[in-house]
């Protein structure tokens, strides 16, 4: 970047939760500086671009924030930008949903992410779009997860009529369950290559009779959560799933169970 | 720099940037550090736990018209932001809540709800100042804002007589307020020093 185009980029304000300032990355500030030393309506190619000379989310974030209240047009085809950039990086952190929930999810970060970058009186969170865009996203994906959470996935009508079952009683054994499942290590070397078992584990999500069953076995084996836990200072599944420790054994079974129906499947197939 | 109090928001964006995985002793680790979030934390990284572990697939998403949404519904904020009628408007559409511009301004609600109505007189140029800096605007800008005439709620009355809105000064407002001590001293401080000197005149 030539010292003579340079145009003052404008500190964030914010500070950290350590204290320090936050601060765009050297390659952000020099891209905004050339931004607003070309003509405006180069902006949008530079954005559009998909190799490595395309403009930082970073940036695009400060120009659509620029361009807000004084180029209506060119403000919507910077946002547009953004919003496949945001759609980008929210689907990795949006899997394991059924399509139209997926883009329910993709809409409901591209909202956020726009509300926030939108806020006249600059926060730490949209300071920290100018900062790091793509874990911002990604936190921002992950926190409209955790509002699904609880309904992740369309059930079909079996596992409708299971888990409509499984309410009056839910601290009863589940009568479908008959055994404790695989040995922790030879689920372990199932879960662990995730990519090379990707369709084994998506048709155990689709057999599980409720999809928290998969999701306790993920954290409990891969990610070593306790399923419950004395210990204050350590948190357990009773904490995250908020049930007891002896539903959370027999929702471990009924996902390794499922792990176990959906490996059989495939072999026979 | 601003100084905020730490949101939830804010710890979550700092384990974002300085944890690269979802581990178990990393979220024990936090909530050590801030047991006040324990419950939302722990739902935090269970969550990011189970999505790190989701294999991948590819779905067949709109993403135009997905793009094309998100662009509608920037301009409709933009929109909501321009067409701010009162300062309560103003501070809604820069995405605060009333309690938030509170804290910004160190007013509490009823003067805010007094300066939206522009139920206040003698307003002081500090307290325009601070709420210009919190919505995001001009002095000027906020000034029309809250000053002129009173506007009325928007109810029925049954009186023959128009309604007339009882204004009152600011300094009144402030003592009639529930904000600390400490605050309200500070106000009436800021208030007496705008004051024009009458040998001025």
């Amino acid at each position: 970047m030539k010292a003579k185009n340079a145009v003052t980029v404008p500190p964030l304000t914010s500070t950290k939760l350590d204290g320090t300032p936050y601060v765009r990355h050297a390659d952000v500030t020099a891209a905004i500086s050339h931004a607003l030393s070309l003509p405006k309506d180069q902006w949008e190619e530079w954005a559009a671009r998909s190799d490595r000379t395309r403009l930082p989310s970073e940036a695009l974030v400060f120009l659509v924030k620029s361009t807000a209240s004084t180029d209506r047009d060119l403000f919507g085809k910077l946002v547009w930008q953004l919003n496949m950039r945001i759609e980008g990086i929210a689907k990795r952190w949006a899997r394991g949903f059924d399509p139209h929930t997926t883009e329910e999810l993709l809409e409901s970060v591209a909202r956020r992410v726009i509300e926030v970058a939108l806020v006249t009186s600059p926060t730490r969170q949209s300071d920290f779009l100018e900062v790091a865009f793509s874990k911002a996203v990604k936190r921002y994906t992950l926190n409209a997860v955790e509002k699904r959470r609880n309904a992740p996935m369309s059930l079909t009508a079996q596992q409708h009529a299971i888990v409509d079952g499984d309410e009056d009683d839910p601290d009863s054994p589940t009568e479908r369950v008959v055994d404790e499942g695989p040995l922790p290590d030879e689920l372990a070397s199932l879960l662990q290559g995730k990519e090379k078992h990707a369709a084994l584990l998506r048709r155990a999500q689709r057999l599980v009779k409720d999809i928290r069953h998969y999701h306790a076995v993920i954290l409990h084996y891969q990610l070593d959560w306790p399923i419950s836990s004395t210990d204050p200072a350590k948190q357990s599944l009773e904490d995250f799933f908020g049930v007891s420790e002896r539903q959370i054994r027999n929702w471990i079974r009924d996902g390794i169970a499922a792990i176990r129906k959906a490996l059989e499947d495939i072999h026979d197939e | 720099m601003m100084n905020k109090p730490f949101t939830l928001d804010d710890v979550v964006e700092a384990i974002i940037v300085e944890e690269k995985e979802p581990a178990y002793e990393a979220m024990n680790r936090w909530i050590a550090r801030y047991p006040h979030f324990k419950a939302e934390l722990v739902s935090f990284f269970g969550t990011w736990g189970i999505q790190s572990e989701q294999p991948e697939e590819r779905q067949a998403i709109d993403s135009e018209s997905l793009a094309s949404r998100g662009v509608s519904y920037a301009l409709s904020l933009i929109d909501k932001r321009d067409a701010a009628q009162s300062i309560l408007d103003c501070a809604r559409a820069a995405s605060l809540s009333v309690e938030q511009l509170a804290t910004r301004t160190r007013l509490d609600d009823s003067i805010l709800q007094k300066l939206n109505r522009r139920l206040i007189t003698d307003v002081p140029r500090e307290c325009i100042r601070r709420l210009a800096m919190a919505v995001g605007k001009t002095c000027e800008y906020v000034g029309n804002l809250i000053l002129g005439a009173p506007v009325l709620a928007d109810v029925r009355y049954k009186a023959k007589t128009k309604p007339v809105a009882k204004q009152e000064d600011f300094a009144t407002a402030v003592r009639f307020s529930s904000l600390p001590a400490d605050i309200k001293q500070d106000w009436l401080n800021i208030v007496a020093a705008e004051k024009p000197d009458p040998a001025d005149h």
